[in-house]
């Protein structure tokens, strides 16, 4: 039986699952006792390298045994444990990482490990690209095992008549991009993690991207998902994939951004879309934020059906992109809002001319004071790739902190006022973001090492935009960042719904104990 | 100085080309065309000679059909003052060779009398490097060609080698220079210049009316892509790489 619940009676969380100071001790268990049974599973699976381990934690006298793909240094072990562990901003994961890592290569021996951690009560954390920016991916102590997706098959297919493509949750985004590009299909989920990030996340974590605007959430584009519960379930939705099926609850739109608290995903049919005739790439100047709301609304007014993208940067960003990272922009940096707008339609020439025409009216209503058209494809990537370089920019400065968050546009320029102003010249607050998905990146850098703006910012950031009725997490998720904020952002009745849902497929909470929905649940 | 430059309408640059069905010909549908690279280099060339007073007229001019417009249109929105179109049906990437384009080229050369003529040095269609070299033959003048500076006051073009650069002089204007990547880094068109550009002149008139024999030059047999790269081999040792370089690649 999958799951047994009374929604009557609420089990609340209690204790955590496993407190640091029992870290130990399970450490050693896990590597005595449990470490050699996954072993044995990989063995019978012939996969041997399978499961990685390191002893370093543990206060064990025995010598540091290292996993079967012989590593036999402490420095290698520790380099594998942090890589696994360690998240991309270095906020989550490093101080505390993983001992174990299962890299299974096939479903069967995943749900095999899965079953087993199961049985024997080990948390585990999902890990796919771990491009996580809110530790989703992260490791809170070196007892929880990291089941990474790295080996996983990455098998892609496309049925181009019916646009379907079909992937294993190894899949990196990036090729499956390039697949569809190849085929002449747009794939409707892009974002600058695509060269590491991989299907499995991307659906976990209900990924948003650039498309959104034209193509919608990862929810309208999944179109089918097989997944591995706790309890070694195999759960196939793939059996119709066929974009109306309104047959029973939609359970898979359940694991779209569930963070790995649910199950694991192993394969997902994502819809592709047929590539439009024509592409272009503009980015208009705006010399202040409201001209960028009237531009707002006369985008989706005149070029509306022909957008694809429209996205905003700030001076600052690529003030800060040009000075940390050398990036080329080549526009002048004469304004302090650039909102880049890229059109797929079906004529270039028609195209050229209803965005030239654009630029016009606009510039005569002094809404835009310059801009540049991409002339062919390799400015059009140039653009791209200063877009991109945003979040990698303020990664690079002495420190960071990200707020993805859904606002109205009206509320956009108060929300960076206040932050700047209760931050003052501790640091800069920089954004850029999906204007049209009235997604903000409102991003804070500092050249200061040792004061943490967090403490100022938050929670008045995350309290302000819920009073707003906007999203804590545009697309980010929750993860570990921002798991204690969810009885206020989604209201205790729906949050203990949300758990019991949890406890249905995952009755032990051996499931990224923590992340998304905080507090663990008793087992 | 009154500068000629020479714009391209090519297949893009980062486009993946495909075989045409017939394998006479790259398959040109739906595929997005852009300026020659080497061309954006020869206007922006052009453009800074402007900027820096050295010259007082540019001129931009395109030998391709109708939509070849679009890419005097881009010339001129970085900084060209107006435009030549020689429209011509024939495929520019393959029926049209350089000695036609050069012969083209020379005659309109003889209308404005420019003092310098910029072209890429290759297009990236046909490849042939030759029309710049051909036009300044034709024409009698000074060719500098693989340009990666030109000094107009010097009157020296340091050029492209195999083993680096040497530096080459010209005796006088009018000369024909070509350029290379290295010459310069082309700007953006920015779209109050794409505005501006509107308002400037294109002549246009028939390629085949300027009295000049276009059906020459090579015929285009087949059209075929390179056989797919093969995955890498690993061998055991030294004798076995040898044996593969005698025997299979036949390079010892």
């Amino acid at each position: 039986m999958l799951c047994s619940i009374t929604p009557l009676r609420r089990l609340h969380s209690a204790a955590p699952f496993a407190t640091l100071t029992s870290t130990l001790t399970l450490n050693n268990k896990l590597i005595q006792h449990h470490v050699p049974k996954l072993q044995a599973l990989a063995a019978t699976h012939s996969d041997p390298s399978s499961v990685l381990f390191s002893s370093a934690s543990s206060t064990s006298s025995t010598s540091s045994t290292s996993s079967t793909s012989s590593t036999s240094s402490t420095d290698t072990e520790e380099h594998i444990t942090q890589k696994y562990s360690r998240c991309w901003m270095d906020k989550y994961g490093h101080t505390h990482p993983t001992s174990v890592i299962l890299r299974p290569s096939s479903t069967p021996l995943l749900t095999q490990f899965l079953l087993y951690a199961n049985n024997q009560k080990l948390p585990i954390i999902p890990q796919s690209g771990n491009t996580s920016l809110v530790g989703s991916a992260s490791p809170r102590s070196s007892s929880e095992l990291v089941l990474s997706l790295d080996r996983f098959p990455s098998k892609i297919t496309l049925d181009e008549e019916e646009g379907v493509m079909i992937l294993d949750a190894g899949a990196i985004l990036q090729d499956a991009i390039d697949l569809a590009t190849k085929r002449n299909f747009v794939f409707p989920v892009d974002l600058g993690a695509k060269g590491s990030c991989m299907i499995g996340g991307n659906v976990a974590t209900n990924a948003g991207g650039i498309y959104f605007n034209r193509y919608g959430s990862m929810k309208s584009n999944v179109l089918g998902l097989e997944a591995v519960l706790p309890s070694g379930e195999v759960l196939d939705m793939m059996r119709c994939m066929l974009p109306k099926n309104s047959t029973g609850f939609d359970l898979k739109s359940l694991f779209i951004g569930s963070e790995g608290t649910l199950g694991v995903i192993t394969k997902v049919a994502i819809k592709v879309h047929r590539k439009p005739l024509s592409n272009d790439l503009c980015v208009f100047s705006c010399p202040n934020f409201e001209s960028v709301r009237t531009l707002e609304d006369r985008i989706q007014t005149q070029l509306g059906s022909i957008t694809s993208a429209v996205e905003i940067m700030d001076r600052g960003v690529l003030e800060l992109t040009k000075s940390k990272l050398n990036t080329q922009v080549p526009w002048e940096l004469s304004a302090p809002y650039y909102v880049l707008v890229e059109t797929m339609g079906f004529d270039p020439q028609t195209d050229r001319l209803t965005l030239e025409s654009f630029f016009e009216k606009s510039f005569e209503d002094e809404l835009v004071i310059d801009g540049v058209l991409a002339q062919d494809q390799t400015q059009q990537s140039e653009i791209w790739a200063v877009r991109e370089s945003c979040g990698p920019a303020v990664n690079a400065a002495e420190q960071s902190w990200k707020y993805d968050l859904s606002l109205e546009l009206k509320h956009w320029a108060p929300f960076v006022k206040t932050v700047q102003s209760s931050i003052g010249d501790q640091g800069r607050v920089v954004l850029w973001g999906h204007l049209g998905d009235r997604n903000i990146h409102l991003n804070v850098v500092s050249d200061l090492r040792d004061v943490d703006l967090a403490e100022i910012i938050e929670p008045d950031i995350f309290d302000n935009a819920i009073k707003v009725k906007g999203s804590i997490s545009a697309e980010h998720g929750v993860g570990l960042a921002k798991a204690k904020h969810m009885p206020k952002v989604v209201g205790e009745n729906v949050l203990n719904i949300m758990r019991d849902i949890k406890r249905c497929f995952d009755p032990n909470g051996i499931m990224n104990p923590g992340k998304m929905l905080g507090n663990e649940i008793d087992n | 100085m009154r500068v000629l430059v020479g714009v391209k309408r090519v297949v893009d640059y980062a486009v993946k080309v495909r075989v045409a069905a017939d394998k006479k010909a790259v398959d040109l549908a739906n595929v997005k065309m852009s300026m020659n690279p080497f061309c954006e280099i020869a206007v922006e060339e052009a453009v800074r000679l402007k900027e820096a007073k050295k010259a007082t007229e540019i001129i931009a001019v395109s030998i391709g059909p109708k939509a070849a417009a679009e890419t005097i249109r881009t010339a001129l929105a970085m900084g060209c003052d107006r435009g030549i179109h020689l429209t011509t049906d024939a495929r520019t990437d393959q029926e049209l060779g350089p000695n036609s384009v050069a012969k083209l080229l020379a005659k309109v050369v003889e209308e404005e009398s420019p003092d310098a003529i910029i072209l890429g040095k290759q297009s990236i269609d046909g490849d042939f490097g030759c029309t710049g070299a051909m036009l300044a033959e034709h024409l009698k003048i000074p060719q500098c060609t693989f340009a990666a500076a030109i000094d107009f006051d010097a009157k020296t073009v340091e050029r492209e080698t195999d083993t680096g650069t040497e530096v080459v002089s010209f005796p006088s204007l009018p000369a024909v220079f070509t350029a290379d990547l290295r010459l310069n880094e082309p700007r953006y068109a920015t779209l109050p210049n794409i505005m501006k550009a509107k308002k400037k002149k294109i002549d246009t008139k028939a390629a085949d009316s300027l009295g000049v024999e276009l059906n020459e030059g090579n015929t285009v047999l087949e059209v075929f892509e390179p056989p797919p790269r093969e995955a890498g081999i690993f061998v055991d040792d030294v004798d076995g790489l040898v044996d593969k370089l005698k025997n299979e690649a036949g390079v010892l």
